[in-house]
């Protein structure tokens, strides 16, 4: 094949050269050719640099897709490790208050050494009946702290059949019944009075919201064991 | 996986193999991954900016490996030369925005003897980083003569095919179109490069 004159010919007849295309004589023609022109040769070189950059376009390009698709898997990674680890943390937090709501003794208002728990009580002057209701409720808690909690049903059940309660002690004396009846094992019984509690809007006694769930949980854990 | 060292690195990157070009690249990825975030993360960069960095680190390295404007030289690691460049990287990226880092990056480099007062050939390669790479040139052709480049170099298509894919009259129109798409990429290779030493003649 002899040299082309127009440039869309002589780019093909390089091509066919660098690709290896042509037969050992039209090689050594063109080999001839370059040899004796050097606007040849350039033009040869630059076709091969321009070639090979195209192909380093293709195989930056894939270097590229394949660093993208490494981060992509990494932030994969990395966002289920969060994850886990956020589980984790608000796992350990749940089981942690649920230990605490399960293991924890309800606690009450202090109500210790307070005569004007019985209505109409004078400090100086205490009847015989009052002073009995009074000390019940404080053998009572006495007994729940001991863990006689049997001993302790009958102290509060004793301080409520009076009739003659101020509604503060007469809500104290419930609410430790309930935990009473719970920890001895009375569950319907807890949790009927503990109902009683559940829409009061003008009670006097105020047990906290933390203590109230601890009630709950410890009872309804209690029926479900 | 099997590990390259340096030398196969480059020996593997000169082959201009795709598969083995990406096998480097997830190896060099892996490598040093960790030290170029946990840098971009102590200069208040984000996750983005870091893989945004890697990125372009691994555009700047296979181009200066393939142009010959790396050269792997005893005592200097790969890894090395990879950290050196994105630290430049960043400090050139964020000069604009914050000359007081500027100083204070100067004087921390300073401070920790890291570049002396004599350029040493690492510190030469990593300044000298600032090569427009194969395929930003390629990308900046149009779409029609990537899409035809493309056609041809990577999905080796025959002509006739490539006139029937681009809906051309005939394989001489894909010819045509092919050699003027070349041509410019020529021009732009004549614009922005030089022929370097590693430069692959066939």
């Amino acid at each position: 094949m002899k040299r082309p004159d127009n440039k869309l010919e002589e780019h093909e007849w390089i091509e066919q050269y660098v690709k290896g295309k042509m037969t050992s004589e039209e090689k050594s023609d063109f080999e001839n050719e370059v040899r004796d022109d050097t606007e040849l040769a350039l033009e040869v070189k630059h076709f091969q640099r321009t070639h090979l950059l195209i192909e380093e376009a293709f195989l930056e390009e894939g270097a590229l897709a394949t660093i993208r698709s490494l981060q992509a898997s990494d932030r994969k990674k990395e966002k289920t490790v969060h994850i886990f680890r956020y589980f984790s943390i608000a796992a350990s937090i749940s089981i942690l208050f649920i230990a605490y709501l399960s293991l924890s003794m309800p606690e009450f208002p202090d109500s210790e050494n307070d005569f004007t728990v019985v209505r109409s009580t004078n400090a100086t002057s205490m009847s015989a009946n009052q002073r009995a209701v009074f000390d019940q409720f404080f053998e009572g808690q006495a007994h729940i702290v001991e863990g006689q909690y049997v001993m302790a049903v009958r102290n509060f059940e004793k301080v409520l059949e009076s009739d003659d309660l101020r509604p503060y002690f007469r809500e104290a004396a419930q609410w430790h019944l309930i935990v009473a009846y719970m920890k001895s094992g009375d569950l319907s019984r807890a949790q009927k009075l503990y109902k009683n509690f559940d829409n009061c809007t003008d009670c006097e006694y105020q047990v906290s919201r933390v203590n109230r769930w601890k009630i709950w949980w410890q009872i309804n854990l209690q029926k479900l064991v | 996986m099997a590990q390259f060292t340096d030398q196969e690195i480059i020996d593997t990157l000169l082959k201009r193999e795709k598969r083995s070009t990406n096998a480097v690249v997830e190896q060099l990825y892996r490598q040093n991954k960790k030290v170029i975030s946990q840098f971009v993360y102590t200069r208040g960069g984000n996750e983005m900016d870091a893989e945004d960095l890697f990125q372009e680190l691994m555009t700047i390295f296979l181009n200066n490996v393939w142009h010959g404007q790396f050269v792997l030289r005893d005592n200097v690691k790969i890894s090395t030369y990879l950290y050196g460049t994105a630290r430049n990287r960043w400090l050139k990226k964020n000069q604009s925005k914050n000359s007081g880092y500027q100083r204070n990056f100067k004087f921390w480099q300073n401070q920790n003897n890291e570049i002396p007062d004599e350029p040493d050939p690492l510190h030469q390669m990593i300044e000298e980083e600032e090569d427009a790479g194969s395929l930003a040139l390629f990308l900046k052709l149009d779409e029609q003569d990537q899409a035809i480049l493309r056609a041809f170099v990577q999905e080796k298509l025959t002509m006739e095919e490539i006139a029937e894919k681009f809906e051309l009259t005939n394989a001489s129109a894909a010819k045509t179109r092919k050699y003027r798409a070349m041509e410019k990429l020529r021009k732009l290779i004549g614009v922005f490069k030089t022929i370097g030493p590693n430069e692959k003649t066939r």
